[in-house]
């Protein structure tokens, strides 16, 4: 017996997603690293909330276990590394876009209207998936990819590649079913080492490399 | 589990382990690496023969909740396993005049192992989440020790690789997730729900346009790590700075192991929908993948970057082939075999080449043959083998493919393969004079040092004759299971 009715579900996931895509333009038109960070962690933090939602409603305690990781991964750890490697290694704080702002702006919110199109046409899957989560995880993982390729500096590329996980992770969840733990928990070791590569990186270039630190702008996905 | 999928995927997890343990790095650790690369080679060619005796494709061996290994596994394993324990017999840290920085060997010994083992998952798995977790695991591991000697440019290239290949493999899990989806919506949850073969089994009664999406998805994400146009970006630089055993590992077979992936999806989509879809998609993106290889490699000034580019080239035939009907797919998964054969020699003697000449530039290298006369006259053979020139096996792949299309009656795609394979073979030829020949440049040593790599490199090319000549009856056996397996 679950203690919500599925329309009130419906209703959080989708305000839940609503939510999600206002922290996905912040993250296009953030102009300081900082903002991209605060954002990406908003971002998970109301996934893991979602999670938590959809395990009170379908009593699946796997979506509890996922929700949990992605609030201590994605929300807090990730963030606070990124934000350390900011403090620690005084980069420069612009995020440094190859095309203005407001152009990837309007490319974001083109991505959305294609999203809700394409996922109108996918009938059948719309069925397995609670509310809006399909259109928006599509979103959110488009968006992503244009961050990562639009931005100059590796630190925003980064911010760009969770985003883009984000997606990915919110429509996985959002499934009547859920998928199998095992392989949710693949996947998050996967972002876990994914994002540790990366900071090692970031950090070799800056003690190995007899290069100034403005070089590390320069690093081109 | 099965003894003998236990002895292929433990050896290489256990070296990785011994190497992360011991430090600082001692000698003994690759000598541990190579010899459980032997154990897990022999292993491999242990499943591969079991399989051969088994007989039909239905009937795998070693099969489990988790694994499955047919022949089209065996067969990846064992292209995997021979190029890993090339690259860690090959690699450093086993004595010689070349030795580096101990914390670099550790860290080469720690990251090819285990890239090894991902790679040796993903294609014995049966799960297709988990087989992607693996090729992402893949990624990763490749990614620590691409910027080995800790250049600006080698770091660069990692960084580049990591974000092209992670948005490319999100991309293919989207893909996955859809097929899912539909799997969940349509047939409810079963146990191994995600497991290929359940999912090929019931692919009749899935939506053929979600499957279609799908498939698209998967093919772009898992075709950006196999390097086929235009995803191929990160390629290049990725094969050229990194030490030259990764380069043999990723050029050899992570390549295929992508391919692979591509291979089984194509196995389920083709369940459900007409194979027109997926052979007119492995079509498009195969000859634009052969094309720009080839005309990249006319204007290549690095011969690494060179042998980067003919995969780009290689793997976009293996995508036509496997467009092209069984023949075409037996031509197909030859050319996988011999592609990791003469590729990865290529680059260990590159690195080779490398290590003397210290340029990664052609026209910095001349008078190869009289410098190094045997890593010259071999790397000559690689690349007269790449071109597809008899009697190695490449030619019989390529001549198999070519006609695979005009037996399906793609007359247009024979001639367009044709007229490319013959500039590649135009434009390497005349790299390779200009590095053979010619006036030594001063300050190079003359004369060849630690010449039993030689020995195992000259092995390489015994193989690819063989494979040219003959192709052995237990082989031709074991790539037409593969096929039937893919194809029904």
């Amino acid at each position: 017996m679950s203690p919500l009715s599925p329309d009130a579900v419906h209703t959080v996931i989708d305000d839940l997603g609503a939510l999600l895509l206002f922290t996905m333009i912040l993250i296009v038109a953030a102009g300081q690293i900082y903002r991209a960070i605060y954002s990406v962690a908003a971002q998970s933090l109301l996934i893991s909330i979602a999670g938590a939602v959809l395990a009170t409603a379908t009593g699946n305690p796997d979506l509890w276990v996922i929700a949990g990781i992605t609030l201590a991964v994605k929300a807090i750890l990730l963030p606070w590394v990124l934000h350390r490697v900011v403090q620690r290694m005084n980069v420069r704080r612009e995020v440094e876009p190859v095309i203005p702002i407001a152009a990837t702006l309007a490319l974001a919110v083109a991505i959305v209207v294609v999203s809700f199109q394409l996922s109108a046409s996918l009938g059948p899957v719309r069925q397995a998936i609670t509310g809006n989560a399909l259109p928006v995880g599509i979103a959110l993982t488009l968006t992503g990819v244009l961050v990562m390729a639009t931005r100059k500096t590796a630190l925003t590329q980064m911010v760009g590649l969770f985003a883009s996980e984000n997606g990915i992770f919110f429509t996985a969840m959002a499934v009547t079913q859920g998928m199998p733990l095992i392989i949710e928990i693949g996947v998050i070791l996967d972002v876990i080492l994914a994002a540790l590569v990366m900071t090692i990186m970031v950090l070799r270039v800056r003690s190995t490399v007899d290069a100034d630190i403005a070089d590390l702008d320069r690093l081109r996905g | 589990m099965n003894p003998s999928l236990s002895l292929l995927l433990l050896p290489p997890l256990i070296a990785g382990i011994v190497a992360l343990v011991v430090r600082p790095y001692r000698r003994f650790v690759a000598w541990v690496s190579v010899v459980c690369a032997a154990v897990s080679f022999a292993a491999s060619v242990a499943l591969a023969v079991a399989v051969v005796q088994a007989g039909t494709p239905d009937d795998p061996v070693a099969v489990s909740t988790l694994w499955r290994v047919d022949a089209l596994s065996a067969l990846l394993a064992v292209c995997i396993a021979f190029v890993a324990l090339l690259a860690s017999a090959l690699g450093p840290g086993l004595g010689g005049a070349d030795e580096e920085d101990p914390a670099r060997m550790r860290q080469f010994r720690i990251f090819t192992n285990a890239f090894a083992s991902t790679m040796l998952v993903a294609v014995t798995i049966q799960n297709v989440a988990l087989m992607w977790v693996a090729i992402e695991a893949t990624t990763i591991t490749s990614a620590m020790v691409i910027p080995l000697t800790r250049t600006k440019a080698s770091v660069e290239a990692s960084w580049k690789y990591l974000l092209i290949c992670s948005v490319g493999i999100a991309l293919a899990f989207a893909g996955t997730v859809l097929a899912y989806f539909d799997f969940v919506a349509t047939a409810g949850e079963v146990p191994g729900a995600l497991n290929w073969t359940v999912l090929r089994e019931t692919a009749r009664v899935l939506h053929p346009q979600l499957l279609q999406t799908a498939f698209a998805f998967v093919l772009i994400g898992y075709g950006t790590k196999a390097g086929l146009a235009p995803m191929h970006t990160w390629l290049p630089d990725a094969h050229s700075e990194a030490p030259s055993p990764v380069s043999a590992m990723m050029s050899g077979v992570l390549l295929a192991v992508a391919m692979y992936a591509i291979a089984r999806w194509k196995a389920v989509v083709d369940a459900a929908v007409d194979p027109w879809f997926t052979n007119s998609l492995l079509l498009g993106f195969g000859l634009l993948s052969v094309t720009i290889g080839a005309f990249s490699l006319v204007i290549q000034r690095h011969y690494k970057r060179m042998l980067a580019y003919s995969s780009v080239e290689h793997m976009g035939l293996v995508a036509v082939g496997l467009a092209l009907g069984p023949l075409g797919t037996f031509a197909a998964l030859l050319h996988v075999v011999n592609h990791a054969v003469a590729k990865s020699m290529s680059f260990l003697l590159a690195g080779r080449i490398l290590h003397r000449y210290d340029t990664t530039e052609i026209g910095g290298v001349t008078g190869l043959l009289r410098v190094m006369p045997w890593t010259g006259s071999l790397f000559a053979v690689g690349i007269l083998a790449l071109v597809g020139l008899p009697p190695f096996g490449l030619f019989v792949s390529e001549f198999l493919l070519i006609r695979a299309a005009i037996v399906t009656s793609r007359f247009w795609v024979a001639g367009v393969v044709l007229v490319l394979l013959l500039t590649v073979f135009v434009s390497l030829i005349a790299h390779l004079n200009r590095m053979l020949y010619g006036e030594m440049p001063s300050g190079v040593a003359i004369g060849e040092t630690r010449s039993w790599p030689l020995v195992a490199l000259a092995l390489s090319v015994g193989v690819l004759i063989v494979l040219g000549v003959t192709l052995p009856q237990p082989i031709s056996t074991l790539i037409a299971q593969s096929v039937r397996g893919v194809i029904r």
